[in-house]
């Protein structure tokens, strides 16, 4: 049993607050806003996680590179971005979140407590100090431990579309999907990742790393063509590319979570 | 119908510069007007394999930051008329490189030359970048072994996130240039296959150069392997592949100095 539990890193889903910045067209005269705001306001960034949330932009990945600089060189720290292309992840912007719901929107246990964060975030420019102290104290109250989210895991939303990926994913290339289910057609390079919140299905080869239900579902499975991974994850247990029996290698198989271990069987 | 090339691998040592002078070579032979341009700033070797390099006067850092025009720089070639080189500065480093002095030079090239072909540094990092940023197709160098190809994998997915072509949309074209193949090792196992290396990248096949003590020799001696020695395999292989980028429909073989030992034809043309 203690040997289980070392082979294992712990992955979980969670749900924190972030304040969300949502700039407005035209950015020009929004940032003139900001800075107005950041010039009575400081302090009110800094050693904050924000996320921005573009959706409200037409802007394509350059503006939107643009746009991250500009937040950044204002001392803004950028958590991640929302309504942004999944497709234009890489290094230089921030993670690329789903789309986000508003803490009213949420149906967790705590969307009464949440709701209410969000008027005060509204006009945040009257008091920050307050401000403040309802985000805290909201984030208190979230105390829910995290199984609470992870009951109801978003990937479960009957209206979230599956991810399907049309080109191989190539090496260094992370396809980021907490929602749901990731479908690649083509293979999966070593050196390259997919995390989905739901199953990864690959109509290729699939060489590089596979985490399937990353918000802890445990239902999750992964299918591919030809199983030479590198690492197979599905909930919070996972395989190394040792660990994986040679008889099912080079194999169209499927893995599947069972009692706390990965189970891979082939499908040809 | 001009078009810019980069030349690029991620991983160092398997043939960009060799490929560079090869093809610009066999460009230019063909009739078209050529430039090679090195984008290794501070590792500069594409003057040594072209060998021009006593006759470097400016460099490509001295026309992007406009301290030098590009005639000033460029340096015609001995054996052809029609191929010239702009060499890299040795003592300045990849970060002298703006991307506005590469777009206004590459804009420069592009309304002079048929064919601009520029030799990418290894890595993956600003040289590299800026290497292939306004190429409007990628010739990818791999060897038949796992770590080039997992690099040229990660390249061909930087190409296709990196370049302008990439950032309007479109597609940046690309093929596969397989360096360094030895037919007896890939049938000994000791090597990747043509099928195993194409299965990864999946992107189209511009040539296989044959593994040949003749590229190193003609490389020592400052000569494009097609100028060298037009008859030895790697030469013929680097031909062939410089018709196909010019779009003429060549049956795929491995080139061979012993016909009779390992002649193949492979059925297809690429992927």
């Amino acid at each position: 049993m203690n040997q289980a539990i070392y082979r294992h890193i712990r992955f979980r889903g969670h749900s924190f607050n972030a304040l969300s910045l949502e700039p407005e067209a035209p950015l020009a005269a929004w940032i003139d806003r900001l800075d107005a705001f950041i010039a009575h306001n400081a302090a009110f960034f800094a050693r904050k996680p924000i996320v921005v949330d573009v959706s409200y932009l037409e802007l394509d990945r350059t503006g939107v590179l643009e746009l991250v600089k500009n937040l950044s060189g204002r001392g803004i720290r950028i958590l991640g971005l929302a309504g942004a292309d999944p497709a234009w992840s890489c290094e230089d912007l921030p993670a690329i979140l789903p789309r986000a719901r508003t803490a009213a929107e949420s149906n967790q246990p705590n969307v009464d407590r949440a709701g209410e964060i969000d008027a005060p975030a509204n006009r945040l420019t009257a008091n920050e100090q307050l401000a403040f102290q309802e985000i805290a104290n909201a984030l208190e109250n979230d105390g829910q431990p995290s199984g609470a989210s992870n009951s109801e895991p978003v990937c479960r939303s009957p209206n979230i579309a599956p991810l399907v990926v049309n080109a191989p994913v190539r090496s260094g290339q992370t396809i980021y999907y907490p929602e749901g289910d990731v479908t690649v057609v083509g293979s999966i390079a070593s050196g390259a990742d997919v995390v989905a919140g739901g199953s990864i299905h690959v109509y290729g080869t699939l060489r590089g790393r596979a985490f399937a239900g990353a918000n802890g579902e445990a239902q999750a499975r992964i299918f591919c063509r030809r199983l030479e991974a590198e690492l197979l994850a599905v909930g919070e247990v996972y395989l190394t590319a040792d660990q994986i029996e040679t008889n099912v290698r080079g194999r169209f198989v499927q893995a599947w979570l069972e009692h706390e271990s990965i189970r891979i069987a082939p499908l040809d | 119908m001009s078009k810019i090339i980069v030349v690029t691998s991620g991983k160092g040592g398997v043939g960009k510069t060799t490929s560079t002078a090869a093809l610009g070579a066999a460009l230019a032979q063909q009739g078209h007007k050529v430039a090679v341009v090195d984008f290794d700033v501070g590792l500069r070797n594409l003057d040594l394999v072209m060998g021009a390099e006593r006759r470097v006067v400016y460099d490509l850092i001295n026309v992007a930051q406009g301290d030098a025009k590009l005639h000033q720089a460029l340096i015609r070639d001995k054996r052809l008329p029609n191929l010239f080189l702009l060499p890299a500065s040795q003592t300045r480093d990849k970060d002298a490189l703006t991307e506005e002095g590469v777009e206004r030079v590459i804009n420069e090239l592009r309304s002079r030359f048929d064919w601009v072909i520029c030799d990418s540094p290894a890595g993956i990092e600003r040289g590299a970048t800026l290497a292939m940023r306004f190429a409007d197709v990628a010739v990818v160098v791999a060897n038949p072994e796992i770590s080039s190809v997992r690099d040229s994998d990660r390249i061909i997915g930087l190409l296709d996130a990196k370049t302008v072509h990439a950032e309007n949309g479109e597609r940046i074209e690309k093929h596969l240039l397989l360096t360094r193949y030895d037919a007896g090792r890939v049938a000994r196992g000791e090597m990747l296959s043509v099928e195993d290396v194409l299965e990864i990248l999946s992107i189209p096949l511009l040539g296989i150069i044959p593994d040949n003590e003749e590229v190193l020799r003609a490389s020592n001696v400052g000569s494009p392997i097609v100028l060298h020695n037009a008859a030895c395999a790697p030469a013929r292989a680097y031909n062939d592949a410089a018709q196909r980028l010019c779009g003429v429909d060549l049956p795929m073989s491995i080139h061979s100095d012993q016909k009779s030992l390992f002649r193949k034809f492979f059925g297809r043309r690429a992927a």
